[in-house]
């Protein structure tokens, strides 16, 4: 899973990239070289899991991808079906259709990935990098610690109320 | 008024829809023909609530708009004040220049 999310946050304009179970819970992040590789704070994992909510109780079919603009950055998000959501934090002038090419073929793998890992019932457990013998995961980065990577990657969109 | 505003926005090239709903899930006004008011509406709030959430954690700025496709459907999300629209887009429809245009409207 490591390896399918360093390969999407190589992309240009490409932040960070993190997958959440459909519970809310952090499984796997990735930030880019470069950048802190502290985890997103934990109220992410919880407003992304209610975004996927919220779309899914709409009643309609298939829920497609979320793409939040902020005036810093964008946060895109892919429903991995029902198992949960691939979530990139980008900057705000990136090239959704060149990080499409790599995220949506990332996501079927993801996706594939994340149901055998459910039906192993390795969800169940903790920390999915502490049980494959690995690092365990740093310390959740601060609003400090994001605001200085965001205004080191970000191109830094000026504000419309700077442009008026 | 709201009412009116509706309607303004429903004019927008390239939109479909429009669903205006007060931050507790309350549609204040729609230009709605087949979708469900309510449900529209309720995306939009949830949307535009977790959206704001999840700017204040990731330090992103403040929310300027969002989409949501859900079935061969796109939504578009902005936040106002006090209440959230809810657009619903054409096929083809570009949600940068709606947005734009949107806001405009919404002054």
């Amino acid at each position: 899973m490591r390896n399918i999310l360093m390969d999407i946050s190589a992309v240009n304009g490409v932040i960070g990239a993190f997958v959440v179970s459909d519970g809310g819970k952090l499984l796997e992040h990735v930030m880019s070289p470069g950048v802190s590789q502290a985890s997103p704070p934990q109220a992410v994992m919880e407003a992304v899991a209610k975004i996927v909510a919220a779309a899914k109780t709409n009643g309609k079919s298939k829920m497609g991808d979320i793409d939040l603009m902020y005036d810093g950055g964008r946060l895109i998000l892919k429903p991995l079906g029902t198992e949960g959501c691939l979530c990139l934090v980008c900057i705000a002038q990136i090239n959704v259709a060149l990080l499409n090419v790599t995220a949506n073929l990332a996501a079927r793998k993801l996706e594939q990935m994340i149901a055998e890992m459910k039906a192993a019932g390795a969800l169940l457990q903790t920390q999915p990098r502490e049980q494959a013998g690995t690092k365990a995961a740093p310390e959740p980065m601060t609003k400090t610690e994001m605001l200085a990577v965001l205004s080191r990657t970000s191109t830094g969109r000026s504000s419309r109320k700077d442009a008026q | 008024m709201i009412q009116e505003l509706a309607t303004k926005l429903s004019k927008i090239d390239g939109v479909d829809g429009v669903v205006i709903a007060a931050r507790d899930g309350i549609v204040l006004a729609h230009e709605l023909n087949d979708a469900s008011p309510d449900k529209e509406g309720a995306v939009a709030v949830f949307v535009g609530n977790a959206a704001s959430q999840a700017s204040e954690s990731l330090a992103l700025g403040p929310f300027d708009w969002g989409t949501v496709t859900i079935g061969n459907e796109v939504v578009l999300v902005m936040e106002q004040p006090d209440y959230y629209v809810g657009l619903l887009l054409a096929d083809r429809a570009s949600p940068a220049i709606v947005a734009s245009s949107a806001r405009e409207a919404l002054g």
